[in-house]
């Protein structure tokens, strides 16, 4: 018996000294070494002549595959044993070191078991030593390299079973020569990757045995594997893995199975691509595919290879399917990425958590920790930290008092009024309402609903599909959650936490908050929510950042933009606004990250875009989520510009915000923080020149919270370190001033607080049920959608509004769905034309429109009434309510004068909609660190 | 001489980097101040539709009721469309008892020609209803006339509408009223009746929720009603539906004397201000009667507006109206003979007429209001007509033209009018009626009516060519508030 070591190398001059070293050091030493160097540019070639003499070394071309330097090697041991001698070949790697005992340990277990052919060590991570890489290999369907490991694991012993295996590494691999040279050696067609277990699969088909003998250990550095070894040959090694293992697939599986591995490894290719597009590994994707391409555009390779292994197999392709992985692998795989992302992104956070916690206790690691020390629990309890924290004790009362202000509004039935209409019975009903492109409502509409009924959609989804109590969390947890998210974002603009406390808590609780929540406005109380940390990735937009941290930021302002824009149209208006000033006033080198974020959202917000950008007029641009409730805006004068009270009804006192405006006024003053108080008041000054554009018959609601918000932000960037500025200048007009914008500041919060509690929820929000028409008329639209209901509200003088009422009536999402007035033009005359002088045609055509009631709500219009009264083709029916007033129509109800639904891009748009959120998603998510 | 550079270079940074960040600060504040001044200034985006447009009113119903006149009365109807600028004379009129209309013959007057019903139909009719549609409905107004021994009653035919409102009417036993209420309408009506006397509203029994049948009409008497009442209001309100309603009077000065008749003018709410026109020329006496359908009471001022300016009647310069009563008031001596009109002013709505007794007839001065385009009025023969106008605080001039039966026009004036001064025109023998049209000022008035036969007047009616829509406006979603 003989044992020929044979060390292929190629720029290994770092880890050859250490393989040779281990090579000399063995137990038991090959008969021969030979070493072949395929064109090293190093000093790898001297190393190997210095250490085996020169005729021991062969050199090879620079693009010469492992298995064709393995053959080069091979060949020169023309004078072998004798034909019943075996002889034994050990393949090494440059970067593999055999432990002193590996060979003698591979030929013991060689000596026990005769029939095996192949026999490959344990691999050890190098230079660690003590991470196991591999106990031979196999392959899954997905043509996935599996070593039944898990990363990085220690070596304790705990795999240590000498079993059969399809295949070992090639570092290490003990190999009886003529078997090597029975099969034909390694495939020419893999040049680096794969050949190891392609081989090993080979071998099995003709008939042999391949064991895996734990006793013996290879370090490997995997040097090519990790890419921290480029040659010719391997090019992308990614690309190069990737093919070998779809070639490896092809070319050993059974014929039966082979148009299903076609199928499945096509599919499966382009499903990982665009997982890898996903995780913003756009090169490692597109190495998937070209590698994809590369194997199936060469067909003629795989038709070979085929035809080879017919000619070495001696036994059937199911007896080695032991030996292959299991067919559930893969989706194991699968489960356990998911699972490891989403326990990733919560590490992250709390790591992120705990880390601003010791900062802010000041307890940065200076050195060496005692092992005493490091037994600790390292982190407070959630009850010690509630319990000793400001921040949790002032945000633990929030939400206590969001319960009790929330007291008048408890109960059955649902969140409606003002400009909240009452949600849907499920979330489900927004996914349709938003996905089909013709709504059943009133006299149908192609109307694209608005975009804010997708985010309504997914978080509604995400609460069982209550849509009632999404509604109900916003409104009822508004206030805390919107503190909380500003508190978040000034104490990362402040870096101090009773000034970002004060902010928070004045920001929850400004007036124009309180008569949103008061009117039902959601548009407002969601971008109340959202604000904070839109403008929080908008910090990171600006140059003072690295270029990838700005690219990132670009995307999460633009995805949280689209999101408030969605509620808030003319918050994108804003924005653009903002983003000219901010180009203007701050030049930067490069202006691209904040085009974008502003460019983005109409594209994320897709086929609602197309609708706003085609319709003439401001309006689309100043309607918000919800009802206009045009009834409940009052005359708004500058005090209430100023004091940011948008309205008369349901808002709170404006004097509440009194002190809010002093202290930014106040914090222009203070020179030394003047450059970071400028940018909060620009914000201001823009949000006030918006304010001024906007016609006062629209809700002013989020542009006076931005201006609001914006002062909050200026007062606290000045608040911080005041105390230690007053006290620390010599006495003379600051201190008292300060004093005094100081104590102003922080009754604002305070008394706002007074105000919640004893006033809390007042209305026009209520809970109600949500019934507006008589019960028998919602029955009969809903057995029938033709049989519905032409609503009349309003009179003479301040015009009357109409809507058609089937099913279930208007719920939060149909006030999006308004056709264009001109689509209605013949309902609107007829109505019209009802409240004027009713003939019995009228009556008639009303019928044509699905229409089986008229109801006037209370207090019904009286010449409307006599009107009706007075037409024949009507009969009264039950109003129900006192001051309603309800007819039937004698006609039969028919959808005649319905139109159709008509052809509609909606779908298109919404996939290009969906295309576009999850590149922004993608885009915006951290970067991802390719582990190997 | 040479001052060291570095020291200059300090001490011109600094102030430069303040001036900077102090200008920037000064020019937000600015711009805030400007921005928050300017709030509101722009323009409102409503896309409201209608509104302010006028319609041409196509359909048009009257209704022309019918009491029971004393023996001899002569009963004529008259109806046409009023001569306007522009408006041709497409389409029709018909005339019938209001199951009948559908089939009644279809009249195609001229414009400004006046059609007569069949004679006798207006007799025998409880209701008799005009209906025009076309063309002529734009205009359209119908007076009926009774003349007879001693009596005379003209009457506007008004449309049917929810809200009535009769002041002076009594149930005793030389005055007596009667209230019919008519539906024109394919639909049943139901309507309230309240009266009040003098001591309060009146509590009667069965008068709410009374149900007027489609195309027919009731009759209530007031004796049944409210026995024994002297000087009552009567309100009848139509909470489904619409009706005409009217008060027809007897009214004998003297018991046992002829009683004389007249259609009590409407009034179609109660009202701050009131403005009575039409007072005969000369009477034996005036009563001013004034409900308060409030629950407050009314100090009402009165004022007279005579020929040569307005007064305060120092007699009866206020009158004090319990809530919910009625309140007669003799005012013979503050109204001056010649062409008078009295306007009320109250601080709580109220209702109002002067009675005004002459030989043995009776007239009732009804509630007027400013005119806001032109009116008309019929001039029956065998009355002596009088125009009589009032101007408003800045006095004011209107146009007067009288057509005959055929639409030709026989006559015509210019009335200017002091402030608060009553002026009076009477048109030619052959006038069948008269268009009044305001050119300046405010101007209300009524035309008086004097004759062998007695007293009568009637408000102008303003000639409605055109209605104004009500903004309609399409809504997915309203408030459930």
């Amino acid at each position: 018996m003989t044992v020929t070591a044979l060390l292929v190398s190629h720029d290994g001059a770092r880890w050859l000294p250490a393989v040779l070293d281990g090579l000399q050091a063995q137990t038991r030493p090959p008969e021969r070494v030979v070493a072949v160097d395929t064109g090293s540019t190093d000093a790898s070639v001297d190393l190997l002549t210095d250490r085996l003499g020169t005729d021991a070394v062969l050199r090879a071309g620079t693009t010469s595959s492992y298995g064709a330097a393995v053959r080069l090697g091979l060949d020169q041991l023309v004078d072998g044993p004798p034909a019943d001698h075996v002889e034994w070949v050990w393949l090494l790697h440059d970067d593999s070191a055999p432990a002193p005992d590996a060979l003698e340990r591979l030929l013991e277990a060689a000596a026990q078991a005769p029939s095996a052919s192949v026999l490959g060590p344990k691999t050890r991570e190098w230079p660690s030593l003590r991470r196991l890489l591999e106990l031979g290999v196999t392959i899954s369907g997905t043509g996935r390299r599996e070593t039944g490991l898990e990363r990085g694991e220690y070596d304790q012993g705990q795999h240590d079973r000498t079993r059969d295996v399809l295949a070992v590494n090639t570092a290490g691999m003990l190999v009886r020569r003529d078997v090597f040279d029975q099969l034909g050696g390694f495939d020419p067609r893999l040049p680096v990757f794969g050949n190891d277990i392609d081989f090993g699969w080979r071998a099995a088909r003709a008939g042999h045995r391949t064991l895996v003998v734990p006793d013996a250990v290879v370090f490997h550095v995997e040097a090519a594997h990790r890419g921290v070894r480029r040659t010719p040959l391997t090019g992308s090694h990614r690309r190069s893995e990737r093919r070998a293992a779809l070639y490896t697939l092809l070319v050993n599986g059974s014929l039966v199975a082979l148009p299903f591995h076609l199928v499945r490894l096509f599919l499966g290719s382009l499903v990982r691509a665009a997982g890898l597009l996903l995780v913003r590994a756009p090169r490692e994707a597109y190495d998937e595919v070209v590698a994809l391409l590369a194997t199936y555009l060469r067909p003629d390779r795989v038709v070979t290879g085929r035809l080879e292994r017919r000619r070495t197999a001696t036994v059937p392709p199911r007896a080695v399917r032991h030996l292959l992985a299991p067919p559930w692998l893969p989706y194991r795989h699968g489960l356990d990425f998911v699972t490891d992302v989403a326990s990733a992104v919560g590490h992250q956070a709390g790591e992120l958590s705990s880390a601003r916690r010791s900062r802010r206790g000041g307890t940065l690691e200076t050195g060496p920790v005692p092992a005493e020390a490091q037994n600790l629990p390292d982190d407070q309890g959630l009850i010690a930290r509630l319990l000793t924290s400001p921040t949790a004790a002032v945000f633990g009362l929030l939400v206590v008092l969001a319960l009790v202000g929330a007291r008048g509004v408890l109960g059955a039935g649902q969140l409606s009024g003002g400009a909240l209409l009452p949600a849907p019975g499920s979330a489900l009903a927004w996914w349709e309402v938003y996905l089909e492109s013709w709504h059943e409502v009133g006299v149908g509409s192609a109307a694209p609903a608005a975009p804010y009924l997708l985010p309504l959609a997914v978080a509604g989804t995400l609460l069982l599909a209550k849509a009632w109590l999404l509604v109900d969390l916003l409104f009822l947890l508004v206030v805390p959650v919107a503190a909380f998210g500003g508190y978040r974002f000034l104490l990362r603009v402040t870096g101090a936490r009773f000034p970002a406390l004060w902010g928070a808590v004045a920001y929850g609780l400004v007036p124009v908050l309180a008569g949103s929540v008061n009117q039902g406005r959601l548009g407002t109380v969601v971008a109340a929510l959202c604000l904070p940390w839109l403008a929080h990735s908008a910090l990171f937009l600006s140059g003072s950042h690295p270029t990838d941290r700005r690219w990132r930021a670009a995307w999460r302002t633009a995805l949280w933009l689209a999101l408030v824009t969605a509620f808030v149209p003319i918050a994108w208006v804003l924005a653009a606004a903002l983003a000219l000033v901010a180009l203007v006033a701050r030049p930067v080198r490069n202006h691209a990250p904040t085009a974008v974020t502003v460019a983005a959202v109409p594209v994320l917000l897709l086929p609602w875009t197309v609708q706003i950008f085609g319709r003439p007029g401001g309006l689309p641009w100043l309607a918000e989520a919800g009802l206009p409730a045009v009834d409940l805006l009052g005359r708004i004068g500058p005090w209430d510009v100023v004091l940011g009270r948008p309205v008369q009804i349901g808002a709170a006192p404006g004097w509440i915000s009194a002190g809010i405006v002093l202290a930014a006024l106040a914090a222009l003053l203070r020179r030394d923080t003047r450059s970071r108080v400028l940018p909060a008041w620009t914000v201001l000054v823009v949000g006030l020149v918006v304010v001024a554009l906007v016609p006062e018959t629209v809700w002013l609601g989020f542009l006076l919270l931005v201006v609001q918000a914006a002062g909050i932000c200026a007062a606290a960037t000045a608040g911080s370190g005041v105390g230690a500025m007053i006290s620390g200048t010599s006495f003379g007009w600051r201190q008292p001033v300060g004093l005094l914008v100081v104590a102003a500041a922080l009754l604002s919060p305070v008394a706002g607080l007074v105000w919640w509690a004893m006033e809390g929820v007042s209305g026009p929000l209520d809970r109600r049920p949500v019934q507006t028409v008589p019960t028998y008329m919602a029955e009969a639209a809903r057995a029938d959608p033709d049989h519905g209901t032409l609503v009349v509200r309003g009179d003479r003088r301040a015009g009357l509004e109409y809507l058609v009422r089937r099913g279930d009536g208007q719920r939060l999402g149909d006030d999006t769905l308004a056709p264009a007035p001109e689509a209605q033009r013949e309902l609107t005359d007829l109505v019209g034309r009802l409240a004027t002088a009713a003939q019995p045609e009228d009556i008639e055509t009303l019928s044509r429109y699905g229409v089986a009631y008229v109801y006037a709500p209370p207090p019904a219009d009286v010449v409307l009434s006599g009107n009706l009264d007075s037409v024949s083709g009507l009969a009264p029916a039950s109003a129900v309510r006192p001051g309603a007033r309800a007819w039937q129509l004698d006609a039969e109800p028919s959808d005649d004068a319905l139109p159709s639904p008509a052809e509609s891009l909606r779908p298109w748009l919404l996939a290009a909609q969906l295309v576009a959120v999850v590149v922004a998603a993608v885009l915006a998510a951290p970067s991802r660190r390719v582990r190997r | 001489m040479t001052v060291p550079r570095s020291g200059r270079r300090v001490a011109d940074r600094t102030p430069r980097q303040v001036a900077g960040g102090t200008v920037a600060a000064a020019v937000l504040v600015a711009v805030a101040v400007v921005a928050v001044l300017l709030t509101g200034s722009a323009a409102p985006d409503d896309d409201r539709s209608g509104g302010t447009e006028g319609v041409l009113v196509d359909h048009a119903l009257d209704g022309c009721l019918r009491a029971d006149p004393p023996r001899g009365t002569r009963t004529s109807v008259v109806t046409g469309a009023a001569p306007v600028r522009g408006l041709g004379s497409g389409g029709s009129i018909r005339f019938g008892e209001p199951g009948e209309l559908a089939g009644a013959e279809e009249r195609t007057p001229a414009r400004g020609e006046l059609v007569v019903p069949d004679p006798g139909r207006g007799e025998t009719a409880d209701v008799l209803a005009v209906e025009a549609t076309g063309e002529l409905a734009a205009g359209l107004f119908t007076f009926r006339s009774d003349t007879g021994d001693g009596t005379a009653a003209v009457a506007r035919c008004d449309s049917p509408r929810a809200q009535w409102w009769f002041t002076g009417a009594a149930a005793t036993l030389t005055h007596t009223s009667e209230l019919v209420v008519a539906n024109l309408d394919p639909g049943a009506a139901v309507v309230d009746v309240r009266v009040l006397g003098p001591e309060g509203e009146v509590e009667t029994l069965g008068t709410r929720g009374i149900t007027v049948p489609p195309l027919s009409s009731t009759v209530l008497e007031l004796t049944e009603l409210a026995p024994q009442g002297e000087d009552l209001a009567v309100n009848v309100v139509a909470s489904r539906g619409r009706v005409v309603a009217g008060l027809s009077d007897s009214y004998a000065p003297e018991f046992g004397s002829e009683p004389g008749t007249e259609w009590l003018p409407d009034q179609a709410s109660a009202s701050r201000v009131v403005r009575l026109a039409g007072l005969p020329r000369r009477a034996d006496e005036h009563v001013l009667v004034v409900a308060n359908p409030s629950g407050r009471e009314a100090l009402v001022a009165v004022e007279v507006s005579g020929e040569s300016g307005s007064f305060t009647p120092t007699d009866v310069a206020q009158v004090r109206v319990p809530p919910g009563a009625v309140v007669s008031t003799p005012v013979t001596e503050a109204v001056p003979g010649g062409a008078a009109a009295v306007t009320l002013r109250s601080p709580v709505p109220v209702t109002a007429t002067v009675r005004s007794t002459a030989g043995g007839d009776t007239s009732y001065a009804g509630s007027v209001r400013a005119l806001a385009g032109p009116a008309v009025a019929a001039v029956p023969d065998r009355l002596r007509s009088s125009v009589q106008l009032t101007g408003g605080e800045q006095g004011g001039t209107a146009g007067i033209v009288a057509y005959d039966a055929a639409g030709a026009q026989v006559g015509a004036t210019t009335l200017r009018l002091d402030p608060g001064a009553t002026n009076a025109w009477s048109p030619a023998g052959r006038a069948a009626y008269v268009v009044v049209e305001p050119r300046e000022g405010r101007v209300h008035g009524a035309v008086a009516y004097a004759g062998d036969a007695g007293l009568s007047q009637v408000s102008l009616r303003p000639v409605l060519v055109r209605v104004t829509r009500p903004a309609v406006r399409p809504v997915v979603a309203q408030s459930a508030s």
